[in-house]
């Protein structure tokens, strides 16, 4: 058995945690049960309670699940999740690293090569996995996703060796902590040691964290701290009841943190603002420590998921629903500190050709151009107007519609409708500049297309049985040929999916999709076609739909001009929130984006940025 | 253009080459040139609003257009807000529960899912900022998509799509509260009575409308869903708010989710689409079980 840690009490006490380690390291846990298949939700959160086991609770403290690594380690330390949500564990005496998938159902060990007590770890941007080690060479290992060790580097340690660590989003300034009084750093990149960041009053500190604003927090025995960009400190947490604060972890929301006693196994959830706690439990018998916490969906500063917009289905015709909708989007902007391009999607519906007027679907009814055109406004001017003093956001707003066919009025999916749509947002788009918007809006074009293979039921009226619910490509190709045939050109955001086809294994040739499509098609509609850009759904956790776009983007590169750029990731757990839907579309927004980034990322033919994130609600 | 126009418009035109610059570092990318040229279209726009912009006045009026009325009723162009890739949308129902605007769509689980699969989702959609909210159910039994035909508020009939099952579903409790199989009979004509009323047109919707009854004149209660298949409709002519279809024919579903007992009268709207602005003509043929 490993040696784990002294402790400092005050002034001069001493204890060797040994003692208490090696009493109970052997006792049998309690609760030492197999996972049973409980999939991880953004927000959960995950204890390492020792014994090899982590306990898997929703974050008001319900016990879901325990997972068990099997290696029967007294303390089971840092943990993180990959971009497909599998969870990784460190195990401290065991000396290993172990990986969950999105379920908790254990897959097996990862990597290899550890000296002494990994500890704490985590995820570059490109899916790499950094792991810092307490003790042994104290070296901090570099793996692949795959597993295979890619560096190992050997930064100064301070009381102990690189126990703790996070990466900053430069993906080369590792901050880490060494059981001292510092925040120190090192170059990944150059592989070199830097200046330290911080030297705090109290300690020892333990889990650090580094907020995506470059703020630092630190679990520093009987506090926490936050430190701001420049280190110095900007508030000192005291949790009543808390004990020895050892791991921190990033809540989802980018508004709290979650930290837990070390040795009396209590799980807090406090607000980064004003210090309160906001959620407590308790984690349950501990064998003998709390000593790693992860929450899913968990925010860090190396994988830098832009933050995300609301994007909607319109569902509703009433213009001051649309103008507080963008008032509400400003507003959170603000709250959150956000100061960067975004997107905002308006999902308006399948078009329709009614009394001589392109417009499109409602419920039951046809909604004109004409209507759609001013209901977009006001989404813009409830959004400009409530920015205030804030010069600096600015968001793109894109104007969607569909290559859905309705069941009794067909296909309107045309050449004359993509023109009818270009105009309409261009209408907008002189409509903004107009009003002096235009420094922080601006105007697109979308469409939700799909390669949907759905058909209407037999015995459907209106003759639709048996006919598709969604256009084909060579119908949904002409809409956006008719789109394209209108200047001044504004961009064309294709929001939907690719339904069938590839993930792996794409040529020049292209492959095939669903009702038809193939590779071609899709590339054409969301690439190919001079204003259209890519802003896909990425919707399942299972990360299939990250997949068929890194092939498109692949294809591009293969067969024609180059690989597609997308423009970011589209998520739907907002609209999940709302009315529940199958737990595979149920990415959030950073997962979802994270998953597009790693798949286009790990090839380096389709490797780019991925700029924008925006999740989808419904809007009535 | 003399020299110091040209100065002036080379100044320009760098300012505009740097204001892309800036908008490719921003996007992050290197975009091909003609999708260069639309974001340096963008940039140029938001130069121009950065030298004037509009104060910002949270009370800035905003344009109004005419609202469109909530619909009430089955429906079958119901725009539904689902990806392929969660849901098949068949039709839906939409309504006032408890004064909150209500609609049930009601379809399969996406065919990468499973189609066999039916569901409803309810959807409660109070005036915004109050939270949307609703249940994804899924329907007892495996048999395809469903379809809504028909509506008694809170309860909702539906068909499979083979039209082995009708089920019956309680908006109210969101659950399915009764799945039956029902085959399909021929309302003898010594048992019913139907009556169609005059058709009226509406110039703005260019539409015909009235109303088709039918009325049980035998002793005995007559099962639902009960159907009127519109036969022999004339030719050009469309049934606009047809449920369903039978041996090619549109057919309307009664809005009726009990037995229509004797002496019982039920009533539908009737809508028709006819270009030719001819006579509508149809045989009413009344069917009793799932279409």
């Amino acid at each position: 058995m490993s040696i784990r840690r002294w402790k400092t009490l005050g002034t001069g006490t001493s204890i060797w945690f040994r003692v208490l380690v090696s009493a109970v390291a052997f006792s049998a846990h309690p609760q030492c049960i197999q996972a049973s298949g409980v999939a991880f939700q953004s927000g959960d959160v995950f204890a390492g309670v020792g014994n090899g086991t982590i306990r898997h609770f929703r974050n008001d403290g319900t016990l879901l699940d325990t997972l068990d690594t099997g290696a029967g380690s007294t303390e089971d330390t840092g943990m993180g999740f990959d971009a497909t949500g599998s969870l990784y564990a460190t195990v401290f005496q065991a000396n290993n690293l172990y990986k969950f998938d999105h379920s908790g159902n254990r897959i097996g060990t990862f990597g290899s090569g550890y000296n002494q007590d990994p500890e704490s770890m985590v995820f570059d941007n490109t899916g790499n996995l950094y792991v810092g080690q307490a003790d042994g060479t104290h070296q901090v290992l570099k793996f692949s996703s795959t597993g295979a060790l890619l560096a190992s580097y050997s930064p100064q340690p301070e009381s102990r060796g690189t126990d703790w660590i996070d990466l900053a989003a430069d993906q080369c300034t590792l901050f880490y902590t060494s059981e001292g009084l510092r925040v120190k750093r090192f170059n990944v990149c150059t592989n070199t040691q830097l200046t330290d960041f911080a030297t705090l009053p109290n300690g020892e500190l333990y889990a650090v964290r580094i907020r995506p604003n470059g703020d630092v927090l630190v679990a520093a025995t009987g506090q926490a701290y936050r430190l701001n960009s420049a280190g110095v400190i900007q508030q000192t947490y005291t949790i009543p009841g808390s004990g020895f604060l050892f791991a921190l972890n990033l809540d989802p929301d980018n508004k709290s943190f979650w930290t837990a006693g070390y040795s009396n196994g209590l799980i807090f959830r406090v607000d980064i603002a004003t210090g309160s706690v906001i959620t407590q439990f308790n984690a349950g018998s501990v064998s003998p420590t709390l000593a790693g916490l992860t929450v899913a969906g968990e925010i860090t500063a190396a994988v830098n998921a832009p933050p995300p917009t609301t994007s909607y289905y319109v569902e509703t015709t009433n213009p001051t629903t649309l103008r507080n909708a963008g008032r509400d989007l400003a507003l959170s902007q603000i709250a959150a500190g956000v100061n960067q391009d975004s997107v905002v999607a308006l999902l308006f519906k399948a078009p329709t050709y009614k009394n001589g007027q392109y417009g499109v679907s409602g419920l039951g009814s046809s909604t004109p151009l004409s209507t759609v055109e001013p209901l977009v406004e006001d989404f813009v001017s409830g959004y400009y107007n409530a920015l205030g003093a804030n010069n600096t956001l600015h968001v793109r707003v894109a104007i969607a519609t569909s290559n859905g066919r309705t069941m009794c009025g067909g296909s309107q999916v045309t050449y004359g409708h993509g023109q009818a749509w270009a105009t309409m947002v261009n209408n907008v788009a002189s409509w903004v500049v107009s009003q002096g918007y235009s420094a922080q809006v601006d105007i697109a074009g979308g469409s939700d297309m799909e390669a949907g293979s759905d058909v209407w039921a037999p015995n459907s009226p209106c003759n639709s049985a048996g006919q598709p619910q969604w256009a084909s490509a060579s119908e949904t190709e002409s809409w956006v040929d008719g789109y394209a045939s209108v200047f001044p050109r504004r961009f064309l955001y294709d929001v939907g999916d690719a339904g069938g086809c590839p993930e792996t294994g794409t040529t020049g040739a292209g492959g095939l999709c669903n009702a038809g499509w193939g590779q071609y098609d899709v590339w054409y509609v969301a690439w190919n076609s001079p204003p259209a850009e890519p802003l896909p759904e990425i919707y399942r956790t299972d990360s299939k739909q990250a997949a068929q776009w890194q092939q498109l983007s692949l294809y591009g590169y293969l067969a024609h001009s180059g690989s597609m750029i997308m423009a970011g990731a589209l998520t739907e757990s907002g609209a999940c929130q709302q009315v529940s839907c199958p737990a595979v579309l149920q990415n959030t927004p950073q997962e979802g984006w994270q998953q597009l980034y790693n798949a286009l990322n790990a090839d380096p033919r389709t490797k780019q940025t991925l700029s924008w994130s925006t999740d989808i609600k419904k809007l009535y | 253009m003399n020299t110091n126009y040209r100065i002036i418009a080379r100044i320009i035109a760098l300012g505009f080459l740097l204001v892309g610059s800036v908008s490719v570092l921003l996007r992050g990318q290197s975009l091909p040139p003609e999708k260069q040229t639309i974001e340096n279209q963008y940039s140029q726009e938001r130069a121009t609003g950065a030298q004037n912009p509009a104060p910002k006045n949270p009370a800035a009026p905003y344009p109004i257009a005419p609202e469109q009325p909530f619909p009430m009723g089955v429906l079958n162009d119901c725009a539904p807000p689902f990806s392929s890739e969660e849901a098949s949308i068949e039709n839906c129902w939409a309504g006032l529960l408890n004064g909150v605007k209500t609609i049930v769509y009601a379809g399969a689980e996406a065919n990468d899912i499973d189609p066999q699969q039916g569901l409803v989702y309810v959807v409660s959609a109070p005036t915004y900022p109050a939270p949307v909210s609703g249940n994804r159910v899924l329907t007892p039994v495996k048999a395809g998509s469903v379809r809504i035909v028909a509506a008694q508020s809170p309860l909702l009939m539906l068909v499979t799509a083979s039209g082995s099952y009708v089920l019956t579903f309680n908006i109210n409790t969101a659950t399915f509260t009764s799945v039956t199989t029902t085959p399909l009979v021929l309302v003898a004509a010594n048992q019913v009575v139907t009556t169609a009323s005059g058709l009226a047109y509406s110039r703005a919707t260019q539409t015909f409308t009235g109303t088709v009854t039918v009325k049980n004149i035998s002793g005995n209660a007559i099962a639902v869903p009960l159907s009127v298949v519109f036969a022999a409709l004339t030719s050009g002519v469309t049934l606009l708010n047809a449920t369903g279809a039978y041996n090619g024919n549109p057919d309307i579903a009664m809005p009726l989710v009990t037995t229509l007992a004797p002496g019982q009268t039920v009533t539908t709207t009737v809508q028709f689409s006819n270009p030719s602005n001819g006579a509508i003509n149809f045989t009413p043929v009344v069917y009793s079980g799932s279409l």
